[in-house]
């Protein structure tokens, strides 16, 4: 079926089609408190983290997943890349790391541990090391549905 | 048994709703069939020639790609492809729309050895996009190992057959091995690599054409020349169609493996 993995992907999204891909798209652009510019201080980001969410590892893959989306979209020069690492067995998996690292243009490099971490706390750890901006509401595209549409254009009217 | 028949054949005021109606209901005959049938195509014809600015998920493509390549991120090179998909409008029965397209920026470049010793041929072939041209210099160099064999295809001309022996043990087990059997020994080199490089095929799924245009690592120009080539090629292949009534070109949207589909004008 068409669309189906999408709905099972991001469960929370509606059901029906244009809403879905409306909200998805409203996702990528906006999610909570992830819409910021970078300074150009910053040179480019790594992640690592296991495949599978076991001994701590769900925050970061969240933070992957929802924020970095929207912090890619409002810093489309910066590279950001992520490594996800396969552990073979229990003993393997609980030594592997699981850190967000960023590099600066001058060379230096910060790391925050994101190991039994929620996706909020690394994100606001984030933006206090990197110092990011958040950019004003007014500035983020957003994309309607045609009923959300209406209820504008009829705010407009009157 | 027999009193439920009877129940069945009972006046109108005491019969079955439920067994009895559709033994009631008005036949649909075939010419009803027909104006049904003729009404959803052209429901459907309306639909496709409507403007793609008109639907609530339009973007332009580099601001679609913005969202494209956001949903992305960190994905391997590989696993991020952006594919178009163009809704294909036509009468029951009519040949699928298929064809092939060269893109300006073919998504995987494909290596080709061509082996002549004729310096016209080897002009053309290098001209064509041929990473390896040569006649027996290039044959040594396969032979000692000097030459690296990460070739898709080998080409030869005829004249090159008593001297491709000597590296058949090397091109024979990774199934490179020029043969007038394989269609890999030919007169006209220059024909032959424009058909083995870059072109890619596309046909007609129940009412979709869909094409990969490019990877989420390629510039947004490079992408709109894959765009603007697929438009030309599925046009050109939904125009040459014997029909009726024509086939039409309806909405197109792109989309990334793992990103949203957005309407674009295509």
């Amino acid at each position: 079926m068409r669309g189906q993995g999408l709905t099972k992907m991001y469960k929370e999204l509606p059901k029906r089609r244009f809403a879905r891909q409306a909200a998805h798209l409203n996702m990528i652009s906006n999610y909570p408190n992830s819409a910021v510019k970078l300074p150009s201080t910053v040179a480019s980001l790594e992640l690592t983290f296991k495949t599978n969410i076991e001994n701590g590892h769900a925050g970061i893959k969240n933070f992957w997943k929802y924020n970095l989306k929207t912090i890619q979209f409002h810093n489309p020069q910066l590279p950001i890349s992520v490594r996800r690492i396969k552990t073979a067995d229990e003993e393997e998996s609980r030594k592997c790391p699981s850190v967000l690292k960023i590099n600066m243009l001058d060379g230096g490099s910060q790391t925050i541990d994101c190991k039994s971490k929620r996706s909020e706390a690394i994100l606001q750890e984030f933006l206090e090391l990197t110092k990011a901006e958040s950019i004003p509401e007014d500035e983020i595209p957003v994309v309607l549905t045609p009923s959300e549409k209406i209820v504008q254009q009829e705010k407009e009217f009157s | 048994m027999l009193t439920r028949l009877l129940q069945i054949q009972a006046p109108a005021n005491r019969r079955f709703f439920q067994t009895s109606a559709p033994q009631l209901a008005k036949k649909m005959t075939r010419a009803d069939l027909k104006k049904e049938n003729a009404k959803r195509t052209q429901k459907k014809r309306t639909q496709a020639r409507k403007a793609p600015e008109t639907s609530p998920l339009f973007l332009e493509v580099p601001e679609a790609l913005r969202y494209l390549r956001a949903a992305e991120v960190g994905r391997p090179v590989n696993e991020a492809t952006i594919t178009t998909s163009t809704v294909v409008v036509s009468d029951k029965g009519v040949t699928p729309v298929a064809g092939s397209v060269r893109l300006p920026r073919p998504l995987k470049q494909t290596n080709i050895c061509a082996l002549t010793t004729i310096p016209e041929q080897a002009e053309n072939a290098k001209k064509t996009g041929a990473q390896v041209v040569g006649g027996l210099e290039v044959i040594k160099g396969i032979k000692d190992g000097s030459i690296e064999l990460t070739f898709d295809n080998v080409f030869a001309t005829p004249e090159m057959v008593p001297h491709l022996r000597e590296i058949a043990r090397v091109l024979g087990p990774k199934g490179l091995m020029p043969n007038a059997k394989r269609g890999t020994i030919v007169d006209d080199l220059e024909k032959k690599i424009t058909e083995a490089s870059g072109t890619t095929p596309f046909r007609q799924k129940s009412v979709l054409v869909a094409l990969a245009v490019g990877k989420c690592h390629f510039s947004d120009s490079e992408i709109l020349k894959n765009i603007m080539a697929t438009r030309k090629a599925i046009r050109e292949a939904a125009a040459k169609i014997d029909s009726p009534q024509p086939v039409l070109i309806g909405q197109t949207t792109i989309t990334s493996t793992h990103g949203p589909g957005i309407v674009i004008n295509f």
